[in-house]
């Protein structure tokens, strides 16, 4: 195998590439990344059997080939060269890096010996970048990160006949957001893992693409998502999504306008206090106005008031572990919010104020007077 | 030939000997990477041949395993088995479908178990968002959202309906219509005289449907806004955003319909709408402050169609549901109202609304001006307040004596005249009390028309049904069913 490629194209790959790596595999051939050079092609692939990346690159094929390089020790090696041409070349198991002024050898490993991976069949469905990303930002972020809760580390997809509903949700909060996509006449719906989705979006960060792609096999359980010229592998997750429609209020009996900026500022000074008392933050609203406050029984107490606009209902009060708010505010950054609400102890929801396709739903705290 | 399936036992057996060969045969990151995670988890024999299910968990190691493994695992299982070993690879959670194997679950609701132990002032957890509680809490959320778009007051449910004699009739046909709608009493008409409870009976109704069946059509609206839509829907061109709007509810609730009698294109309107909803069995109330024979200027169409479900006549309050009802209130505007003081209110009071306006002066004289409740201050309340005489009727002392004297069925010479028999005495003084409470006329006046009779006779007279009005809730209905009729023969 012989070939020529720029140390940017193969660094950008590799980038990618290197993170799902496992770090000490019981088979040493997973913690290698198998370049596959065809006539036309110049494939690189690494998997840790749970997740799987494929990517093409460009580059002159002068010889085709095969081989499994140690993934961690290349990635290093590529990404300390300098930009530009660079020829590798391998002999008898031993892969060659010429650069212009360095030599660089790497021991390889029998590349039949890397796993294959699965041959997809099944539903493609595509997405375009920014629906990913968005999704990513504005859901993403309420999954849960407890492995023994696989399902709600998940966000779930489900497209119908109104396009596309992701829902996320970590059993406190939870957050869905309707996007525009091709009309399905059945409903179909996975759940796919949240880590899974920074990763595609991490990806199409440093792509230039529109649309991404997914292919969904029922019977393998597996997703690939195809990024351009990248492909990742992504196990599905199984299971019962908890029914996240029947805890979604329809109607709220207060709605209030709040100012982004102002409420996030207010939320974290609250936070001070609220953190010596298992995050509990109160807001009490009324006329006009919004009080939040948080007591820390060693330190003292806090109080910030704020003017907001109360479109309907006359007050209300509730209290909330202070992150999910400051979850909501910091991730998204809105410059206006509506916070809707109707009992104390019943779910709140709040969304930004242009955004009617988002909901972001939190269960209160059941606090003792 | 049929299909066995080889006992959870067996099959456990045959893995664990096949894992223990596998093992001497493969190195070990191979065996644990490859073999381990996908156990074997069913065998199903057919004969000689049998079909052994794999599950691994990911499409890669299913993959791979049949790839690379495949021919080596086959003939691993057919030694071990002693039969030809045909594999099934699935994708799956191996521990999952060992759970579903086993009878019992109650391995996997411990965790749960042990998390409801915790105080319930703790930080939600993760069941509670998803928790049934919390459904039905919004499912109730909903119901009490839509009933206040509908137009219906949050506080009138059968929760607050204080029940006596008088109006226990309505309030079990209430109950019955909001339990089946469309199907017990079809249309419900309830009348009265104001202050006994007609709207709150109706709403409640709405109220309970939508509690058990939250997406109900509800239609809530007043006689008069029913005539003022039509107008508007007549002006604006678009009766027919009106008509769908009243016939496609499940439910129409209609209240003071007395006040449609006499336009003539509303009531055309009401009665198709009448007509639509019946024919589907939806149901209708009505309340109206009188009988629908008694609400003149209605069609006679329209008549028969309201005479021909269930009417139900509430009667004013008795002296024990006005202490009831001003307990109740008196709950919920958080005065701590003694009996005795309900008592003293309600002696004093007749009717439920003013019960509530009562309190309400009680409520600001406590909070605004700082007063200590106290049998004075009521005393001094209900001076201000009650005995306000109520809106005179505009009628004559011999439209009096007719109305009291048709009342009784008696002769109106028998009512002015000298006769001293007990039944005629009676409604000669109520009509002389009438004369006097409610038109204001003088003693003199009242008793030169009964046969010029002297004015300490009225004041007896008047004293008289004063006192049993306090006291016998029989008078006080008759009393009030005339003034109905005196109101209506206006």
């Amino acid at each position: 195998m012989k070939l020529e490629i720029l140390q940017e194209n193969l660094n950008t790959a590799l980038t990618q590439l290197h993170r799902i790596i496992p770090n000490k595999p019981q088979l040493p051939i997973l913690s290698s990344i198998l370049i596959d050079v065809s006539k036309s092609n110049i494939t690189l692939s690494a998997t840790d059997l749970y997740v799987g990346i494929k990517t093409t690159i460009s580059g002159k094929i002068i010889e085709t080939g095969k081989l499994a390089i140690p993934g961690k020790i290349f990635y290093s090696s590529i990404n300390s060269l300098n930009p530009g041409k660079l020829t590798l070349s391998l002999k008898e198991n031993t892969l060659t890096i010429n650069s212009q002024n360095n030599k660089t050898t790497i021991q390889c490993l029998d590349a039949t010996d890397f796993p294959d991976f699965p041959v997809m069949n099944g539903e493609t469905h595509s997405l375009s970048t920014v629906s990913l990303e968005n999704i990513q930002k504005m859901v993403g972020f309420s999954t849960s990160i407890d492995p023994t809760r696989p399902v709600l580390t998940s966000l779930l997809f489900q497209f119908d006949q109104d396009g596309l509903l992701v829902v996320g949700t970590d059993g406190f909060r939870l957050s869905t957001l309707k996007l525009p996509a091709e009309k399905m006449d059945s409903n179909v719906q996975f759940l796919v893992p949240a880590k899974a989705i920074n990763e595609v979006t991490k990806i199409t960060s440093t792509q230039d693409v529109e649309v991404v792609s997914l292919k969904i096999s029922e019977e393998l359980k597996q997703l690939v998502m195809e990024i351009g010229s990248t492909q990742l592998f992504v196990r599905l997750i199984e299971g019962e999504y908890p029914p996240f429609n029947k805890i979604i209020p329809t109607q709220y009996l207060f709605e209030a306008e709040l100012d982004g900026a102002e409420f996030e500022n207010q939320l974290k000074r609250a936070q001070i206090f609220a953190r010596e008392s298992s995050n509990i933050i109160r807001l009490k609203f009324s006329k006009n106005e919004l009080l939040i406050t948080a007591v820390s029984s060693s330190y003292g107490k806090h109080e910030g008031k704020m003017n907001i606009e109360v479109n309907d209902g006359e007050e209300g009060e509730i209290a909330f572990n202070s992150k999910y708010l400051l979850d909501f505010m910091s991730t998204l950054k809105p410059e206006k919010i509506k916070f809707l609400m109707n009992e104390s102890l019943t779910p709140a929801m709040m969304r930004p104020d242009n955004q009617e396709n988002y909901q972001y739903v939190v269960m209160p705290f059941r606090v003792n007077e | 030939m049929s299909t066995q399936e080889w006992s959870n036992e067996k099959v456990k057996e045959v893995w664990q000997t096949a894992c223990a060969q596998l093992e001497l045969e493969l190195s070990q990151g191979v065996f644990n990477t490859w073999i381990l995670p996908n156990p074997l988890i069913q065998i199903s024999a057919t004969g000689q041949k049998i079909t052994a299910t794999i599950v691994s968990p990911t499409g890669f190691h299913a993959t791979n395993l049949k790839g690379k493994f495949g021919a080596h695992l086959t003939k691993v299982l057919s030694g071990v088995t002693g039969k030809s070993v045909q594999i099934d690879y699935q994708v799956g959670n191996p521990m999952l479908r060992r759970n579903e194997n086993k009878t019992s679950t109650h391995n996997s609701q411990q965790p749960i178990k042990s998390n409801q132990a915790q105080p319930s002032t703790q930080s939600p957890r993760v069941e509670d968002l998803f928790s049934e509680a919390n459904a039905q809490s919004v499912e109730k959320n909903q119901a009490q959202v839509r009933a206040k778009t509908v137009g219906l007051q949050k506080d009138y449910v059968f929760e607050n309906f204080a029940v006596s004699s008088s109006n226990e009739m309505a309030h079990a046909a209430a109950t019955a219509v909001s339990q089946n709608p469309g199907e017990s009493y079809n249309p419900l008409f309830l009348y009265g005289g104001v202050g006994v409870g007609k709207t709150h009976l109706m709403q409640a109704i709405g109220h309970n449907i939508l509690l058990a069946n939250p997406s109900s059509k509800i239609v809530y609206s007043t006689g008069e806004e029913f005539t003022n839509q039509i107008i508007n829907a007549i002006q604006t061109k678009k009766t027919i955003n009106f008509k769908s709007r009243y016939r496609n509810a499940d439910v129409l609730l209609l209240d003071d319909v007395q006040f449609i009698a006499g336009k003539n294109s509303v009531q055309e309107e009401f009665f198709h709408t009448f007509n639509a909803l019946a024919k589907n069995h939806k149901q209708i109330v009505l309340t109206s402050d009188r009988p629908p024979h008694e609400i003149l200027l209605l069609e006679s169409r329209l008549r028969s169609r309201l005479e021909a479900g269930l009417m139900i006549d509430i009667q004013q309050p008795s002296f024990e549901l006005r202490t009831a009802i001003l307990l109740i209130k008196s709950k919920s505007l958080n005065i701590p109202v003694s009996i005795e003081m309900a008592k003293m209110i309600a002696a004093r009071v007749d009717s439920a609304r003013k019960i509530g306006g009562i309190l309400n002066t009680l409520k600001s004289a406590i909070e605004l001006r700082g007063k200590e409740l106290s049998l004075e201050l009521i005393e001094r309340t209900l001076i201000t307040e009650a005995d306000q005489k109520r809106p005179k009727l505009n009628v004559k002392i011999n439209d009096v004596i007719k109305t009291v004297s048709d009342h009784y069925h008696l002769k109106q010479q028998a009512v002015k005249g000298k006769s001293r028999k007990k039944k005629i005495a009676l409604s000669r003084h109520v009509a002389m009390y009438i004369c006097k409470e409610d038109l204001g006329e003088s003693y003199a006046e009242i008793g030169r028309w009964f046969s010029g009779r002297d004015h300490s006779t009225v004041l007896h007279a008047y004293h008289k049904i004063q006192g049993l009005i306090q006291e016998d809730d029989y008078i006080q209905q008759e009393v009030s069913a005339i003034r109905m009729s005196l109101a209506g023969s206006r």
